[in-house]
């Protein structure tokens, strides 16, 4: 009966919330319409997180409310949730990750995120991913899953997250996953910089991706796209970001990826982190993503505070569209090219 | 397509969540028990190097089902010498069992290697065993720049 009260009450908060596309997609900037793919947003289910990750979550509700967290967590992160709160911001396609972090954030399987992208295929990309922390006793067992996971439908490219997976950064166990994104053509996202998620590793070799030089050089072909392009959330700084962009700079396989400096935390460096990749002149390898969909109107807000941060900071329309659409179309091969500008309020396509 | 006006989903909003307010139960009650680790680290050969040792202690397995996992964090501490003894509460609610790891900072950076500078020795000792009062443990430095998750579980 508790069930199905829940599924019932969640049901009910997945109707009220749904939203149809917006007429056009993207967003408007000084009269021009620019396209918007999010690389980076999670799925997941409640009962796979562990403990402390959902006592996080729940932090963000009243005292009183944080009991209703798991069904509310469960709606956030559907997929139907997913695309709702990117028609709200205007955006288009979207990345969205598998994990296998017990430590922190918890699991999000091969599987499980296959099946929700193949819900919306045409703007839900999944990445794949692989659990590590048995690595020494299952390595084998799990690059076949990561390669039978880059095979799922509808995933397009990789996940790693060295500090949730408890991964130094300069590792070579794990090397054998970017020979699998070598020859599977996949694009690696891999998060660099801290985190504020519980459990997770914030010392400069899990965070800072100067330590990932030696595999950007022994896999040129491999594309590693550096995740939240070191920023340090956990104490909103940007302590490894000049490394990140050094390496953007200095090698053709290597792109950046802003998530989380749209946020409300990121507000104080935002600035100053949009101009050092502009002074760096690495916007044809900025991909832009958000790191949602985390709270209902995410996406959208970090969407704006970027894009603004941009405006303010002297990016040209052109520099803008590279960042949030051309780098992401040009490295994923086409994918998040709406049919139609205008959207289709019949479909969601 | 608009199922319905902003008034009721607030509506809708409000009363499921006060729905599931009542539908759901509490969490599970954490529980410390103190523990003092009486420590000693080592090289596998020759003396140890000077600097800083520090030291993080695990769970040796945390958490049930598919979220079980090895080495689930409890706490770092620092020692400037090779015998210590370190006095830390226990989380019995997050698993079983007591891993340490400790690594040398000899270069004195604060940092455990870095991509060029490859000289901070590491290594991992654990028990299967849940302390409780008083624990003996003896850690053997055996591989530069290495973390706990390199050392645990050991490769068959």
């Amino acid at each position: 009966m508790k069930n199905l009260i829940i599924a019932l009450a969640a049901a009910l908060a997945v109707a009220a919330c749904s939203s149809e596309p917006p007429p056009q997609w993207g967003i408007e900037v000084d009269g021009e319409w620019l396209l918007v793919n999010d690389l980076h947003t999670h799925t997941g289910a409640w009962d796979m997180m562990p403990p402390g990750f959902q006592n996080r979550l729940a932090s963000r509700a009243p005292d009183a409310l944080r009991w209703t967290f798991g069904p509310v967590t469960d709606w956030l992160l559907s997929p139907d949730s997913i695309i709702s709160q990117l028609n709200g911001g205007g955006i288009y396609g979207a990345g969205v990750f598998a994990l296998y972090s017990p430590h922190t954030t918890g699991l999000a399987p091969n599987d499980f995120v296959s099946e929700r992208v193949m819900a919306h295929p045409d703007r839900l990309y999944g990445f794949a991913s692989f659990r590590a922390d048995q690595w020494n006793i299952d390595s084998a067992e799990q690059l076949a899953e990561l390669e039978r996971g880059v095979q799922l439908p509808g995933m397009v490219g990789i996940k790693l997250a060295h500090a949730h997976q408890q991964l130094r950064l300069d590792d070579e166990r794990i090397y054998g996953v970017y020979e699998i994104s070598t020859r599977y053509g996949k694009p690696m996202y891999i998060h660099t910089g801290s985190s504020p998620n519980p459990g997770t590793r914030y010392e400069a070799p899990y965070a800072d991706a100067a330590y990932l030089e030696d595999a950007i050089q022994k896999y040129p072909q491999a594309i590693f796209i550096l995740g939240h392009t070191g920023y340090d959330t956990k104490n909103k700084a940007l302590t490894f970001v000049d490394s990140a962009i050094a390496l953007a700079v200095k090698y053709d396989n290597v792109y950046l990826e802003p998530g989380a400096l749209g946020a409300e935390r990121g507000a104080l460096v935002i600035d100053d982190f949009v101009t050092r990749l502009k002074d760096a002149n690495v916007l044809h390898k900025v991909i832009y993503g958000s790191d949602g969909v985390q709270m209902p109107g995410y996406v959208k807000e970090h969407l704006h505070n970027y894009v603004e941060a941009m405006k303010r900071n002297g990016y040209t329309n052109d520099e803008m569209r590279q960042v949030l659409s051309e780098n992401f179309i040009r490295v994923f091969g086409g994918l998040g090219v709406p049919a139609n500008p205008i959207a289709d309020a019949d479909t969601g396509a | 397509m608009k199922l319905l006006p902003n008034k009721s989903r607030a509506v809708i909003a409000s009363a499921a969540a006060l729905v599931i307010l009542a539908a759901c139960s509490g969490a599970p009650e954490e529980s410390y028990q103190t523990v003092t680790l009486n420590g000693t680290v080592g090289m596998q050969a020759g003396p140890i190097p000077e600097g800083t040792i520090h030291f993080r202690l695990y769970n040796l397995w945390s958490l049930e089902g598919e979220l079980r996992h090895p080495l689930g964090e409890i706490e770092d501490f620092e020692s400037d010498t090779a015998s210590f003894t370190h006095t830390f509460e226990y989380p019995l609610h997050k698993g079983e069992g007591l891993a340490v790891h400790a690594w040398i900072d000899t270069d004195g950076d604060g940092v455990f290697c870095t991509p060029d500078v490859r000289t901070d020795p590491g290594g991992l000792a654990w028990t299967d065993e849940t302390p409780n009062g008083e624990i003996d443990m003896a850690i053997t430095l055996t591989a530069n720049c290495r973390n706990g998750t390199w050392f645990y579980p050991p490769a068959p």
